[in-house]
């Protein structure tokens, strides 16, 4: 056999960069890609406007703060890049399909190749183009305003940038290796979807505590500086300030913290790539286990025995079929060990604490909506709890993956398992109305009983529109969906739509029975006429129901292809 | 139909577009057989599988499944048969036992029955040592496993099995192929397809095999043999006999000529 000469680092890194352009150009064979290509160019074209607005204002700030001797605040200015740098992959990662270049493993790669490659991907990153872009611009700035530190600046803003590419890159790498742990996984994605829902708290939270506590101040920034200031940015900021100041040694010796940090961060980056390049395998999946012996195997005698299965009854909820309990069961099962579902359990709370939280009165000190009709707290968030359903109802199968196949392979017609389903979401959403109603007459005052009926007609009236549109979306636009997964696929379109247009419709329905029928003063008449639109809506349902098994045999191979995909 | 008949096929035909992946098809497989489908990648196999269990329309053409037509009597049929089909149908967020215990349910055992059966085989497939852990964190072959035990829970008479021992280790495919082997000597019909030709020659009794979407041979291993002897006097391996891979190579038109051609390989 010939011998091979394995090629070098830059042909290997040319190599896989053909690789890249070969996918994308094949990527834009279909439709789909053609779409994600243009979406890809506008979200280009959005960013460059970022990047080069950006860039002038950090130009222009920088030499304005030089100019000025305000040198301390450079380091705000770097510490907006080193956020932006690190924060931004987060949000656009899911923007189109990620390319695992571990799988470039298998070939004759050097671990040179391979740790540069990954350098190389950080560097190719939007966040990381403009935060280039912007600390370029804070150098021309910098050189503008003093030439002589043309050089020095150079050092410092360079060093700074590599420190961004090795943190972020390493920060990718180790994160990658925890969240091959489904587990892990799960608990980040609750905590991160929690942290999005707390964002939501802060502005209501600061205005709840600035009107009841006279001693609250603002200096928790000022006791957070001597911290900042030994961080990354701040030691920049300060290798600049000084430099500026005419004090080399501190400057000197603050460059030398930068590229300390940044080593660091190279090391830590090299543990973990080492181990990728070394196949390491972050798979759960065990091995077989060694085999013991088999304790009853030859008692087991599987009979031809469908005749005979119909035996007395298990676990059965009243008035619903067997197959029917026996998916409200596993509903409850799965929804235990849904982060996300979980979570969905307690959002109302979540939103009365909103609510508690919000100024009482208006700057003006007019009284507010909750102010002047406290009565109608419970009703508006048993809207939200209607909203809510719109995640599970009309998308019903997103979290069954392969084990759809199961439901269209098993004698039980798709009518019993969306009931079942349904019996469900009804449960939960009638759970959350109760600890709504809990949370309102603890924390506000308890609302009417007529309003409470009311809002429990409405919910059923919403719920039952919610199922006989849903059931029918679920089977027919399904999306496979991941517990727990931060950024995924989100539902169809076409569901979405709807389900929103039903949505508005819905509340806003409620709405007006709950406004005429308080102008006229008869509470009483908002429950009879969800009552009968609860009639409406269930007719609807019935009729969703009855063709539903036909729509499913119709929808089954878009049913088990979107839903046994690996994404 | 006779009801010695387990499956029946007329004209069977998928179409995926321009693509015919099944036509025309006309299979008979009698109660009681272990029956072999096979053929080369892409030849049709999994679309056949999936379209006589249901998962997949068929074009033209109709299917009968112990005398019931599938198109109007599928709970029925569902009812009475078994499938491993190629994605397992697993919910990976059950434990191994309470998806057994839910697929007992959804075909009509009652809760003592299908826990009962459902320990059992976890026992027999060797599933007992990790009970709390969730589906989605076993191995391949572990999930292949435990499919196979969710299939034949209910007692099936007619059992589906899309590459069954594909990732299973051998210990644990020896005692499946025992399993199987004892549900067609109490008169279950089992349908599988397999790439490993050795397993099916070993195990079935019966098969056909489909090509680019046509079934191109069907009968008994011996008929097989017989009418390729017949026809050229294929030459025989070591104890006379045509293995299955001699026949299925014949039929299906391939050969090993291309390897010789790759000289820098060795």
């Amino acid at each position: 056999m010939a011998e091979l000469k394995i090629p070098g680092v830059s042909q290997q890194i040319r190599l896989v960069a053909g690789l890249r352009w070969m996918l994308f150009k094949n990527s834009l064979r279909n439709i789909k890609g053609r779409l994600e290509a243009v979406s890809s160019a506008i979200l280009w074209l959005m960013m460059s406007g970022l990047v080069f607005g950006g860039g002038i204002f950090f130009g222009i700030a920088t030499y304005y703060l030089v100019q000025n001797n305000h040198w301390a605040w450079l380091a705000g200015l770097l510490w907006i890049v080193f956020v932006f740098w690190q924060i931004y992959p987060i949000f656009a990662a899911s923007a189109g399909a990620q390319f695992d270049f571990a799988n470039l493993l298998r070939f004759p790669l050097r671990f040179s190749s391979f740790f540069i490659l990954s350098l190389v991907y950080g560097l190719f990153d939007p966040g990381a183009v403009s935060s280039i872009v912007w600390l370029f611009a804070m150098w021309i700035g910098l050189t503008l305003a003093r030439p002589a530190l043309f050089l020095w600046g150079l050092f410092v803003l360079v060093s700074f940038a590599a420190l961004n590419l090795f943190f972020s890159r390493m920060v990718f790498a180790w994160v990658e290796k925890w969240l091959a742990r489904r587990r892990t996984r799960e608990v980040l994605g609750l905590i991160f979807i929690l942290g999005m829902l707390s964002v939501q708290l802060i502005t209501p939270a600061v205005q709840h505590f600035r009107n009841n506590h006279t001693h609250f101040r603002d200096d928790w920034v000022i006791r957070l500086l001597p911290v900042a200031n030994v961080l990354p940015a701040g030691v920049a900021g300060t290798a600049l300030q000084s430099a500026l100041k005419g004090a080399f040694a501190p400057a000197a010796y603050s460059l030398l913290f930068v590229l300390l940090y940044a080593g660091a961060f190279l090391w830590l980056l090299r543990i973990r790539l080492a181990a990728q390049f070394h196949g390491e395998n972050l798979s759960e999946a065990r091995a077989p286990s060694p085999v013991a012996p088999v304790r009853g195997a030859q008692s087991v005698r599987v009979r031809p025995a469908a005749a005979s299965i119909s035996g007395a009854a298990g676990l059965r909820i009243p008035g619903l079929s067997r197959a029917a309990s026996a998916i409200v069961e596993k509903e409850v099962r799965y929804m235990f060990r849904n982060p996300i579902m979980l979570l969905n359990l307690v959002i109302p709370i979540f939103l009365v604490a909103v609510l508690i939280m919000t100024p009482r009165s208006s700057p003006h000190n007019r009284p507010d909506f909750f102010q002047r009709l406290p009565q109608m707290i419970f009703p508006i968030v048993t809207a939200y709890v209607l909203l809510f359903q719109v995640n599970w109802v009309y998308n019903a199968f997103a979290f069954e993956g392969s084990g759809i196949q199961f439901l269209i392979l098993a004698p039980v017609r798709f009518r019993d398992i969306l009931v079942g389903k349904n019996v469900f979401i009804g449960m939960v959403s009638v759970f959350e109305a109760f600890l709504t109603l809990a949370a309102v007459s603890l924390i506000f005052a308890p609302p009417p009983l007529i309003i409470v009926a009311a809002s429990f007609a409405g919910l059923l009236y919403g719920t039952l529109a919610n199922f006989a549109l849903g059931n029918i979306l679920s089977v027919c636009y399904p999306r496979r969906l991941e517990f727990g997964a931060m950024r995924q696929k989100r539902q169809a379109g076409i569901t979405v739509a709807v389900a929103l247009v039903m949505q508005a419709v819905l509340i806003g329905i409620g709405a007006i029975v709950f406004t005429v029928t308080r102008h006229l003063n008869r509470p009483a008449l908002a429950i009879v006429i969800f009552l009968i639109l609860s009639v409406v809506t269930f007719t609807a349902y019935r009729i969703s129901l009855s063709h539903i098994d036909r729509i499913a045999l119709d929808h089954r191979e878009t049913l088990s292809a979107e839903l046994c995909r690996q994404e | 139909m006779s009801p010695d008949i387990a499956v029946r096929t007329e004209g069977l035909t998928r179409r995926f577009g321009e693509l015919v992946a099944v036509n025309n098809v006309n299979l008979t497989v009698e109660a009681g057989q272990f029956f072999g489908f096979l053929g080369p990648n892409g030849a049709g196999k999994s679309t056949m599988i999936k379209m006589l269990t249901g998962l997949l329309a068929p074009s033209s053409g109709s299917i009968n499944i112990l005398g019931l037509d599938l198109s109007t009597h599928s709970v029925e049929v569902k009812a009475n048969i078994g499938v491993v089909p190629e994605g397992l149908a697993l919910f990976g967020r059950l434990t191994a036992s309470e998806y057994l215990n839910f697929v007992g349910s959804m075909y009509g055992l009652d809760r003592a029955t299908a826990a009962q059966r459902a320990q059992e085989l976890l026992e027999f497939m060797q599933l007992t040592d990790r009970p709390k852990s969730l589906i989605t964190d076993f191995s391949h072959g572990m999930q292949k496993k435990l499919a196979l035990a969710a299939a034949v829970i209910h007692g099936p008479k007619i059992l589906f099995l899309d590459e069954p021992f594909e990732g299973v280790d051998a210990i644990a495919a020896g005692t499946l192929k025992a399993m199987l082997q004892r549900m067609i000597n109490r008169g279950a019909t089992i349908f599988l397809t397999s790439h490993v030709l050795e397993i099916v020659e070993r195990l079935c009794s019966h098969v056909a095999i489909i090509s680019k979407g046509q079934l191109v041979a069907q009968g008994s291993l011996e008929e097989l043999r017989a009418g390729i002897e017949a026809r050229q006097g294929a030459v025989a391996s070591a104890d006379g006999k045509l293995t299955l891979e001699q026949i299925f190579l014949d039929i299906v038109g391939g050969s090993r000529e291309g390897e010789r051609e790759l000289t820098w390989l060795s």
